[in-house]
């Protein structure tokens, strides 16, 4: 009534403006006195919801409305929102099927009711709905979409049906665009865009190409929201599922001769079909070359005809057309004479150097006439400087002396003090200009510390401080720079030092789709450090955006259909597996998990419990895993990155992480179903076939991952131990190796528990004793790495520097013992009741290691506090952040371990 | 010369380079989402001959084409700072301006923030003019002011939509 919306406008208002805390408040004043109020008891449900506050509650409220919805158009509105928002798409189809069933005749209600089956992936009622609005509501009024609505209602169905999708809903979608397409040329309308994509969608998917090609002659204004460049391209794209090189090369032969605008894909289209076609008609690939030079003479200011010339001789190394690679060296010298001054230049020829590589400085101007006389600093200038190392550190890879590198680092370190005066005006928030070549300069420092690594490692932490010292003063001049920031976390990652790269890391400002590529750098080591809460921070943001993107795509492939982008409906429909199958996401609630139960260590909830089981029974998950990342966001200049390809890295990167990945699963499902035994009262034989299978998995994901260790340690030996490379380094994987076997046999002594607690039989003291056995010797293998390796100091005496990569060792025994003890306080709950020596001398071996790892946490704490940093770094604010970084994964460590040790001596007793 | 094509949901994996520029606002998904839905004409990426993203560009149509008000608009064009000085950008505009043209617009209207000058002299060069200040428009830890520029298309024969406000608007009487 009028008094209930008078009093109401003010809330909507507050809810408008996101103010929810307070528009609560009022709507609980209003519910006290009048608490059948609909529209109330909905912005409430709608506040407490968005609030994240009692959201049971909240979905229990909307749905006692439902049924008024139909009376009142505001409540539903509300209730549509809240279901939305809520994403109870089940209920949304509900509550419009009733709004529907009392309304027949009631345009909005129908489409509302389609787009609810949309949500709902319901594609049969789509179908049906979409015809339903078309026969009441499109008479005489042409231009709504809805029979357009059906079609691509069948053909999603198509798409996601495997057994009738191709034999009975794709000719069904023909059928029915045809006739739609024959109803508008017969009537004299014009052919619409959505009409015609529609149809193009259906003949790809019946992979009809060349009936494609046909739609696009025949329809000539075809499309005519499409610009011509972007025309061109579709055409060029069909054609090249169909191979018809001869037909592709006369298109991009045409196009090039009329004077529109080319683009790149015309002229690449041209040179690798020419090349094709070279084998059967010689006179081809010059009157190709004459094309490209006719297109150069007529711009010789244009960088890419020029380069199509260079383009084309590479091609023709490539395939062995030509065998000397002297034509293309001439073409690069002239190419670097021209245009060396554009910052692009490299990523111009990179391609082509592997041809050159051996002979650089035959296409390169001499080395000493770069450099620039003072006062005389210029952008171009800059650049070529600039081209000229970059293919210097492209092809000069292996064989320089470290005083070479030093000298290399030093020049170029001269230079960019030199060319930072071009950067006097330029805000903080810009890059410089001449950023690169700093990069370039703490790369070949770098490089040297690579080669001293086995030998001087002492003198060797030097070199990283003083490439995080370079970053830094960088840093200060251009505080945004991601050149910059990108190397600065992933050095302080290898030292070890959590807080200033997480203080990095928010200066990048890494949000949204940016998860995929960058979180990587943090979230593969930062619980290895002890930085628990802060990694545990990270997960929840990575899965909350990809939450949030499923979310909003069902909606947007809603706006889709409104807009008739059809096109864009089917790329969204992918794009949801493709983010539910991101392997970024899968990692991140993984390692949620694991991180939960380390803080949980005393008690395992049932929550935390019923999520790591949904997570691990979920083969699909772990099985259709995708790499979104764009590594080369984060190998830039690295060497080594460049000389074993971004594809590569990329490749080894995943494969490495896809293993642990799943290592990390059966552990933690091996866990999982221990728990379960110890819970379960009545014998379960299933939990003991299920162990089984887990340690079967556990194994060959363990056999999986030594083989890509060993592949990347013969290919990859280099990058492995580059303070760059965002990756566990050889010792680390080394002691997981171990681990693997521990945990392997720790599964051996679950199923034999659980065997004789199940089926009643007596363990085969033998068998158990041969397993206990090697638990030792693995115990004691820990203990000696912990007595022999990480006993040495973590620190030197004389001046405190601390050795980043002991501390990153002694970090994963941490992990390795949380583990282990575990596994055997689990098993001391249900099992052994007769005879506990074997356990025992494993807790005792434990205990031992626990112990030693203790008195050095506190030792290694007490010099950090002690040694001076002046050693380190001559910026103050790193210094502070150093001591705190270190401090703070002891203090976090220390407290874990105190835990563990309490733990282990309560079972040793 | 670039590649050009319209824009998928898989780039958004490809441009964390570009959009870690701190110049380029990393938007919610659903931002880029409801671009793709509404006008993926107006949404297009440049690649490189390696197939590297040089850039982007983000646009929609809108305003009432009875008030003269139907244009087109810039939402964003972000270029990676290694393909820079390479008339990326001015290709990428004169696309956006080509569908604008074909959707009958009057004009084509982008806000820049007014200490851009780098970006203000290129809109300059390719035909924008600075139609009005807008006070405050961009909000940060210190708020902006941002230049309205426009550029008409051939439908406003008279070129109304670009004679420059005589006074400063506030972001609120920016329609």
């Amino acid at each position: 009534n009028m008094k209930d919306e008078k009093r109401l406008k003010p809330v909507f208002a507050l809810v408008d403006d996101g103010n929810h805390k307070q528009a609560l408040q009022q709507l609980d004043k209003i519910l006290k006195k009048s608490p059948g109020v609909n529209q109330a008891i909905a912005l409430k449900a709608l506040c407490l919801w968005r609030l994240k506050e009692r959201e049971r509650e909240a979905v229990s409220m909307v749905c006692s409305l439902i049924d008024c919805a139909v009376e009142d158009e505001t409540v539903l509105g509300l209730i549509s929102t809240c279901l939305r928002e809520m994403q109870q798409y089940t209920l949304l189809e509900e509550l419009y099927t009733k709004l529907v069933n009392k309304n027949p005749k009631d345009e909005e209600l129908l489409s509302a009711l389609f787009m609810a089956h949309v949500r709902t992936e319901n594609f049969m009622c789509q179908r049906q709905r979409a015809l339903q609005l078309n026969k009441v509501f499109n008479q005489g009024h042409t231009d709504r979409p809805y029979y357009l609505w059906a079609v691509a209602s069948v053909l999603l169905q198509a798409k996601t049906d495997s057994v009738d999708g191709a034999a009975l809903h794709l000719p069904l979608a023909k059928k029915m665009i045809e006739k739609s397409l024959q109803q508008s040329e017969n009537a004299g309308n014009i052919v619409k865009n959505s009409q015609l994509e529609l149809m193009l969608l259906v003949l790809e998917q019946e992979n009809k190409i060349q009936d494609c090609l046909d739609l696009f002659e025949k329809h000539g204004k075809f499309l005519n929201k499409e610009v011509l460049i972007i025309k061109r391209r579709r055409i060029l794209d069909y054609l090249k599922l169909l191979n018809n090189h001869e037909k592709i090369y006369n298109l991009c032969v045409d196009f090039v001769k009329t004077p529109c605008e080319i683009d790149w894909f015309t002229i690449q289209c041209l040179i690798e079909n020419c090349i094709v076609l070279h084998k059967n008609n010689d006179s081809i690939l010059p009157s190709t070359q004459q094309i490209l030079k006719k297109l150069y003479d007529e711009n010789p200011q244009s960088i890419d005809y020029n380069f199509a010339m260079i383009e084309l001789e590479r091609q023709c190394l490539v395939h062995k057309i030509k065998e000397s690679p002297k034509e293309l060296c001439e073409s690069l010298k002239h190419f670097y004479l021209h245009f060396g001054c554009k910052p692009c230049f490299f990523s111009y020829i990179q391609t082509s150097l592997k041809f050159v590589s051996d002979h650089p400085n035959s296409f390169l101007q001499d080395e000493a006439s770069l450099i620039e006389p003072e006062n005389s600093y210029t952008v171009n200038g800059l650049y070529r400087l600039q081209a000229y190392y970059e293919v210097e550190r492209y092809c000069a890879r292996n064989g320089w002396s470290c005083e070479k590198l030093k000298e290399k680092s030093d020049k170029l370190l001269h230079f960019y003090n030199g060319y930072l005066q071009l950067s006097k005006h330029l805000e903080t928030t810009e890059p410089q200009f001449c950023t690169k070549l700093l990069l370039l300069s703490v790369h070949y420092l770098l490089d040297v510390f690579v080669q001293n690594r086995k030998t001087k490692e002492e003198e060797n932490i030097h070199i990283i401080w003083q490439c995080i010292d370079l970053l830094e003063k960088a840093k200060s001049i251009s505080n945004y720079d991601e050149q910059i920031l990108i190397p600065l976390i992933k050095l302080y990652m290898y030292l070890g030092l959590a807080v200033p790269s997480t203080e990095i890391y928010t200066q990048l400002q890494v949000k949204q789709f940016l998860h995929e590529s960058i979180s990587y750098m943090l979230s593969s080591r930062m619980s290895d450090y002890g930085f628990l809460e802060e990694s545990q921070c990270l997960n929840i943001s990575i899965q909350k955006y990809f939450a949030e993107s499923v979310h909003s795509l069902k909606e947007f492939i809603v706006t889709a259909f409104k807009n008739g982008a059809f096109r864009q409906i089917y790329d969204m429909f992918d794009w949801k597996c493709t983010l539910r199958n991101s392997f970024t996401l899968v990692k991140s609630a993984l390692d949620r998990f694991s991180i939960d139960m380390y803080l949980n260590i005393e008690e395992v909830s049932e929550d935390l419990f019923k999520g790591i089981e949904d997570l691990l029974i979920d083969d699909d998950r772990f099985s259709n895993l995708e790499d979104h990342r764009d590594i080369m966001v984060m190998y830039d200049w690295d060497q080594e990155s460049l000389s074993c390809q971004s594809h590569s890295v990329q490749n080894i990167t995943y494969q490495l992480d896809k293993q642990w990945l799943q290592i990390k699963r059966r552990i933690l499902q091996s866990f999982m179903l221990a728990i379960k035994a110890m819970l379960t009262k009545e014998s379960n034989i299933k939990i003991s076939h299920a162990l089984q299978t887990t340690k079967l998995n556990f194994e060959a994901a363990c056999e999986q991952c030594n083989k890509v260790v060993s592949d990347i340690s013969c290919d990859f030996s280099q990058v492995l131990h580059h303070p760059f490379f965002v990756y566990t380094t050889g010792p680390e994987i080394f002691f997981k190796m171990k681990l693997d076997q521990l945990y392997s046999l720790l599964f051996e002594i679950f199923i034999l528990v659980s065997h004789s607690k199940f089926s009643s039989n007596c363990i085969e003291t033998k068998e158990l004793d041969s397993v206990f056995q090697k638990v030792e010797e693995i115990c004691t293998n820990l203990t000696d790495i912990v007595e022999n390796s990480i006993c040495e100091q973590f620190t030197r005496e004389n001046d405190g520097v601390v050795y980043p990569q002991k501390l990153t060792r002694f970090q994963l025994l941490t992990e390795s013992l949380f583990y282990s003890t575990l596994c055997i306080h689990i098993i001391s709950e249900y099992a052994f009741k007769s005879d506990k020596g074997a356990m025992k001398k494993c807790v005792a071996h434990l205990l031992t290691v626990s112990e030693c790892l203790n008195g050095k946490i506190n030792g290694t704490l007490k010099s950090i506090h002690a040694c001076s940093y002046e050693t380190f770094t001559s910026e103050s604010h790193v210094k502070e952040m150093v001591i705190e970084s270190y401090s703070e994964s002891f203090k976090q460590v220390s407290s874990f371990r105190l835990k563990i040790n309490k733990l282990l001596k309560s079972l040793a007793h | 010369m670039t590649t050009l094509r319209q824009f998928t949901c898989d780039d958004l994996f490809r441009i964390t380079r570009m959009n870690l520029d701190p110049l380029t606002e990393t938007y919610g998904l659903p931002f880029y989402l409801q671009y793709l839905a509404h006008w993926p004409e107006y949404f297009l990426v440049a690649e490189s001959h390696t197939g590297d993203m040089m850039g982007y560009i983000m646009g929609k149509a809108e305003g009432n084409a009875a008030r003269e008000t139907w244009h087109g608009h810039v939402t964003c064009v972000t270029i990676a700072p290694e393909f820079r000085r390479r008339g990326v950008a001015g290709k990428l505009m004169s696309i956006l301006e080509e569908v604008s043209e074909r959707k009958a617009c009057f004009f084509v209207d982008l806000f820049v923030r007014v200490s851009n000058q780098v970006a203000v002299d290129m809109y300059e060069r390719l035909g924008y003019i600075v139609y009005r200040r807008v006070l405050d428009y961009y909000n940060g830890e210190t708020d902006e002011d941002a230049f309205d520029m426009r550029k008409a298309m051939s439908r406003d024969k008279e070129m109304k939509s670009v004679i420059p406000l005589d006074r400063p608007v506030t972001s609120s009487e920016v329609e």
